[in-house]
């Protein structure tokens, strides 16, 4: 057997149980949008602690501020798996922050990064949570990356999927785009989008979906030890009158590789 | 519906590899760690075209191939080898270093 096929059947194994395990555990509520583009590429015995947050403010449905904030440990296991364990706090209108959802986040890279047009791994999370009345989640699907010179592109395409009793039927399709300029490790300035377009079968009216764009600096600093740290920071637009009308981003990263 | 198109995904990603073309046996260069020290420290590679370093770590210690120039990042245990596909580059240097010997381990790809 090729070890292209040996490689393909271990990644497949791995994938479908990670699918597979939240599945058959039961009960399941989306988790609050992070913000976060992920990379298909992963790096082996990569340790990762990440804390990341949002706030959004102005027009909402409800007109309040809603925030969100998590942090997580995550390692790379193989040359194709990373696994990250992660709890999520947020806060609702009226309410103070409250320990909202325990994420589970598998990335898996299906392609060598770099050997064909396009960079393939694939996005399978569980998530657990914690607020009365709210239902697990599993999502998943495609993390796309291609570099264009200087810059650097990523897409996330992401299907979630509520699970128990009382979960909504469909299943919800959003999106994440990146594009930054390779500038120097320390700033790499760029733009993100971020989309929620409803129900993969009934997708809601253009001025009824969510859709928030804006200007994003990215940067690593190296720590001289083999450690990094990485950051993000943003601010995101909202682009239809369904999008609260400024969100503020941020991402700080420890990782280090053993 | 969601798994069927999961496995549709899964399918697509297989036929995306078998169908894109692989890098040719010809386009192979490879570069050598030892007493954390790559060898040799300048390499070239046509520009223009996909290509391949096998990198051979030959000390006992794990390294890490980082390049921000070329956006590649790799660990390579002691004793253990990697691939890392990197172009089609533009004519240019490209700089490289192992991010866990950074004082003596730095290199760069010449892309002519």
């Amino acid at each position: 057997m090729s070890r292209w096929l040996r490689n393909a059947r271990r990644r497949i194994i791995c994938l479908s149980a990670a699918v597979a395990v939240p599945l058959l555990a039961g009960a399941f509520t989306p988790a609050a949008a992070d913000f976060k583009v992920l990379s298909p590429i992963v790096t082996k015995g990569e340790f990762e602690i990440e804390s990341a947050g949002s706030v959004t403010r102005g027009r909402h449905r409800d007109g309040e501020e809603h925030q969100s904030y998590t942090t997580s440990l995550g390692y790379t296991f193989t040359d194709f798996w990373q696994a990250e364990l992660e709890g999520e706090l947020s806060q609702e209108p009226d309410e103070g922050l409250k320990y909202a959802a325990t994420n589970f986040e598998n990335i898996f890279q299906i392609l060598p990064q770099g050997e064909y047009w396009l960079d393939l791994g694939l996005l399978a999370e569980y998530s657990r949570a914690k607020r009365a009345g709210a239902n697990d989640a599993v999502e998943f699907g495609p993390l796309l990356q291609k570099q264009f010179g200087d810059f650097l592109t990523t897409l996330n395409v992401t299907l979630e999927k509520q699970i128990g009793s009382r979960s909504e039927a469909g299943t919800e399709i959003g999106y994440g785009f990146q594009a930054r300029y390779r500038w120097w490790p320390g700033l790499e300035p760029g733009i993100e989008v971020f989309g929620d377009m409803g129900e993969i079968t009934h997708l809601k009216a253009a001025d009824r979906q969510a859709h928030r764009a804006g200007p994003v600096l990215f940067g690593t600093l190296r720590l001289g030890n083999g450690g990094k740290i990485k950051y993000e920071a943003g601010y995101l637009i909202g682009l239809t009158r369904n999008t609260p009308d400024g969100t503020v981003k941020f991402l700080l990263e420890y990782e280090v590789a053993f | 519906m969601t798994i069927k198109r999961c496995l549709m995904l899964v399918t697509a990603a297989g036929v995306l590899q078998i169908a894109a073309p692989a890098v040719a046996d010809s386009d192979l260069f490879v570069l050598t760690i030892k007493d954390h020290r790559f060898q040799p420290e300048v390499i070239e590679v046509p520009a223009g075209q996909k290509v391949k370093l096998l990198v051979r770590n030959l000390d006992a210690t794990p390294e890490e191939f980082d390049s921000h120039d070329l956006n590649r990042e790799k660990v390579i245990p002691g004793g253990q080898e990697a691939i890392i596909f990197i172009g089609p580059l533009r004519p240019g240097a490209y700089r490289f270093e192992g991010e866990f010997h950074a004082g003596t381990a730095q290199g760069k790809v010449l892309a002519k």
